[in-house]
C-alpha cells in the first residue's frame, strides 16, 4: 500500500511539472494576480506543494516575456506585484488549451480502453 | 557570496534564517534571477505577516512556503545557465565529433587529391546546412568544422585552378609551338 502511494505520488509530480506553468498562464489570463493569490489558488488545487516553489515560475515567465509586472497598492499592508499576461503570453494559452483538449481526450479514451 | 535584497531589515529570527538559507541555496542562479525570485519571496512574506499577524505564526507561514531547497530546485529546473545545466549538453558535442573528423580528412585530401577532397568538403558543408536548425547553437566543434570546410574548398579550388591552369598552357603550347626565339650571337665588332 506504501509502495502504491509512492507511485501515485510519483505520477502526480510528474503531471504537475508538465501542466504547471500553462495552470499559471491560464489564471493569468482570466486576470492580473498578485503572487501569494496565484500560490494560494494551485495549492488549493494540488498543483503545487509548497507556496514558494512558484516564484521562480513567475520570474521565469517574466523573463521569457510571456508576463509582465506592475505594483498595485494593497490595504492590507504592502504595495503588491501584479503579473499580467503578455500578448506572447496569451498565445501560449490558447496553443496549450488546443493541445491539452485533444490530449486528455485521447488519454481518456486510451484509459477507458477494456481487457 | 554577496548580499541579494535590498531590504534587510530584521523580521525575526526564524525568518531573517530562512532567508539567510534562501540566499546560499540560490547562490548557482545568475544574478538577476537570484534577486528577483528573493525579492518575490520577500514580499510574500511581508504580505502574509501584515495579512495574518493574528492567525499565523512565522514556523507555520514558513512551513507553507516551502523548504529552501524545493525553491531552489524550483529555480534550477527552468535554467539554462551552463552552470546549472547538467544534462545533455556534452552529449550534443559528442554528436558533432564525426563532423570534425570528416572536416579533418577532407582538409587531407584537398591537399594531397583536391577533387575528392573539395567534393567532401562540398558535401559535408550541405549536410551542416540541412542540420543546422537541430544542432547546438553553442557547438564548438561545429563552429570548427565549418572553418575547416571552408578553408578546404577554397585550397582545393585554387589546386583546381591551378591544375586546368597549367594544363591549357600546356595544351596551347603543344597545338601552337611557338618557335625558339633566337639566340643573340656577339659579333664582335671591328673598331
Amino acid at each position: 500500500m506504501q509502495c502504491m502511494d509512492k507511485d501515485i505520488e510519483s505520477i502526480a509530480t510528474q503531471m504537475r511539472k508538465g501542466v504547471l506553468e500553462p495552470c499559471v498562464l491560464a489564471l493569468l489570463d482570466v486576470r492580473p494576480r498578485y503572487g501569494t493569490e496565484l500560490a494560494k489558488r494551485l495549492k488549493d488545487s494540488e498543483l503545487i506543494a509548497s507556496e514558494g516553489t512558484l516564484y521562480p515560475l513567475l520570474a521565469r515567465l517574466r523573463r521569457q516575456g510571456l508576463a509582465k509586472t506592475t505594483w498595485e497598492p494593497s490595504t492590507a499592508g504592502p504595495p503588491r506585484r501584479y503579473y499580467t499576461l503578455t500578448a506572447e503570453g496569451r498565445k501560449r494559452v490558447r496553443a496549450f488549451r488546443t493541445v491539452w483538449q485533444t490530449f486528455s481526450i485521447n488519454v481518456d479514451q486510451l484509459l477507458a480502453e477494456e481487457p | 557570496m554577496t548580499s541579494i535584497g535590498k531590504d534587510r531589515t530584521s523580521r525575526g529570527s526564524l525568518i531573517d534564517a530562512y532567508l539567510t538559507d534562501l540566499e546560499r541555496a540560490l547562490v548557482r542562479l545568475d544574478v538577476a534571477d537570484r534577486e528577483e525570485v528573493f525579492a518575490n519571496i520577500v514580499e510574500h512574506i511581508d504580505g502574509q505577516r501584515s495579512a495574518d499577524a493574528s492567525t499565523k505564526s512565522d514556523a507555520e507561514l514558513l512551513g507553507q512556503l516551502g523548504s529552501v531547497d524545493d525553491i531552489a530546485r524550483s529555480a534550477a529546473e527552468g535554467e539554462v545557465n551552463p552552470s546549472t545545466r547538467t544534462f545533455d549538453a556534452p552529449q550534443k558535442h559528442n554528436d558533432d565529433l564525426p563532423l570534425l573528423i570528416v572536416s579533418v580528412t577532407a582538409l587531407v585530401l584537398c591537399l594531397f587529391i583536391p577533387p575528392v577532397g573539395f567534393l567532401l568538403a562540398i558535401g559535408e558543408s550541405a549536410v551542416l546546412v540541412r542540420s543546422r536548425k537541430k544542432a547546438a547553437p553553442s557547438s564548438s566543434l561545429r563552429k570548427t568544422a565549418v572553418v575547416l570546410n571552408i578553408i578546404g574548398i577554397v585550397l582545393a579550388a585554387i589546386m583546381l585552378l591551378g591544375s586546368f591552369m597549367t594544363l591549357s598552357t600546356t595544351s596551347t603550347e603543344e597545338t601552337n609551338p611557338t618557335p625558339s626565339t633566337p639566340v643573340e650571337q656577339n659579333v664582335p665588332t671591328n673598331p
